[in-house]
């Protein structure tokens, strides 16, 4: 899954072409992560728009500002904390506006059980969301994800342990109204 | 696994679209920096005075003995020159910047982010909209000041 994939590490001609704005290297370095950029934003934001928002503003920002990177191994990592802020950006801006966006799944995979995950993942609020996937997903520690949104390291436990029961609670909720459904068929 | 007990990662990874990269690369064709605009530095001059202003009041209100109302009106202070500087922001987003000041601002603009996530869940605390309007005002200056510089810089070519 998409916990190593931001680890893969930049040699230095590579972060010399980045730091002068190469258009080729810039394409393949974004070959490189988008899979996992991607798929971090779907999960964090719960829909594709707000994923299409969050790459693309991410890259933009790591391509204009790859002068500041000293070390290319880091820049995955880097790349992972603006996904991470731009998607709590998304989460703000919605807050203010107050609109209810369509969740979307962001995946065609056809598993009802997949389905079902997914499903209980985006009907989560967005810090439950972002703790949950930073944490099981990516491989987060508690410390890390406390310092990415600003907050305690308690907090981040506490806010993922609430999750994954919200999450338990949903699929089991899911199971007994299938199990119900077909009880009724017979 | 003990790490990822609901199997998070065994769901499948949604493919990216195909065009998002034509996309990218458009926009870095198109820096922010080159959109070359008028400014009413008047007007911006003025709104930027009223909102420092403001945020003296707020540092002169910290001497104050603590009362509730005293707690109330900071935070309505620093909520409403939050908003009046964001106003102003918003105009001069649009700006001309050097690549300096480009870097200092996308760093302020993260600050910000980080700011807002900490006030979606404490919309009261008096403390993170001071911080927020002080941002605000450190990064309206900014703007003003490079807007200054680069119309200098154009009138002179």
């Amino acid at each position: 899954m998409s916990n190593n994939a931001f680890n893969q590490p930049l040699d230095a001609l590579c972060l010399k072409r980045l730091r002068k704005q190469c258009r080729r290297t810039q394409e393949q370095v974004y070959r490189l992560f988008v899979e996992a950029a991607w798929t971090l934003a779907v999960r964090l934001t719960g829909c594709e728009a707000g994923a299409w928002d969050a790459v693309q503003e991410s890259f933009l920002r790591a391509f204009r500002q790859a002068g500041q990177l000293h070390d290319g191994s880091a820049f995955g990592f880097w790349l992972r904390r603006i996904i991470v802020n731009q998607a709590m950006d998304i989460h703000r801006m919605r807050s203010r506006e107050s609109t209810e966006v369509p969740r979307e799944t962001g995946s065609d995979a056809p598993d009802p059980a997949w389905l079902d995950l997914e499903t209980a993942i985006a009907g989560l609020d967005a810090h439950g969301r972002m703790v949950l996937w930073l944490h099981d997903a990516e491989g987060m520690t508690h410390e890390e994800i406390a310092s990415l949104v600003g907050k305690t390291v308690s907090w981040s436990k506490t806010r993922l342990s609430r999750t994954r029961a919200r999450v338990r609670e949903a699929l089991s909720k899911e199971m007994n109204s299938s199990l119900r459904k077909v009880g009724n068929a017979k | 696994m003990q790490n990822d007990p609901l199997n998070l990662r065994s769901l499948p990874n949604p493919a990216p679209p195909e065009d998002l990269w034509p996309s990218i690369a458009a926009a870095l064709d198109d820096p922010p920096r080159s959109r070359v605009r008028r400014y009413l530095p008047v007007a911006l001059a003025a709104s930027l005075v009223l909102a420092v202003t403001g945020l003296q009041v707020i540092d002169m209100a910290d001497d104050q003995p603590t009362h509730a109302t005293t707690e109330d009106s900071e935070l309505q202070l620093a909520r409403a020159t939050s908003a009046r500087l964001e106003q102003l922001l918003r105009r001069q987003r649009d700006g001309v910047l050097d690549a300096t000041a480009v870097e200092s601002l996308a760093w302020m603009e993260q600050e910000l982010g980080w700011l807002d996530v900490q006030l979606a869940d404490n919309p009261s605390e008096t403390r993170l909209w001071r911080q927020r309007a002080e941002l605000l005002a450190e990064m309206a200056s900014q703007y003003e000041r490079n807007n200054w510089q680069a119309r200098i810089q154009l009138a002179s070519y």
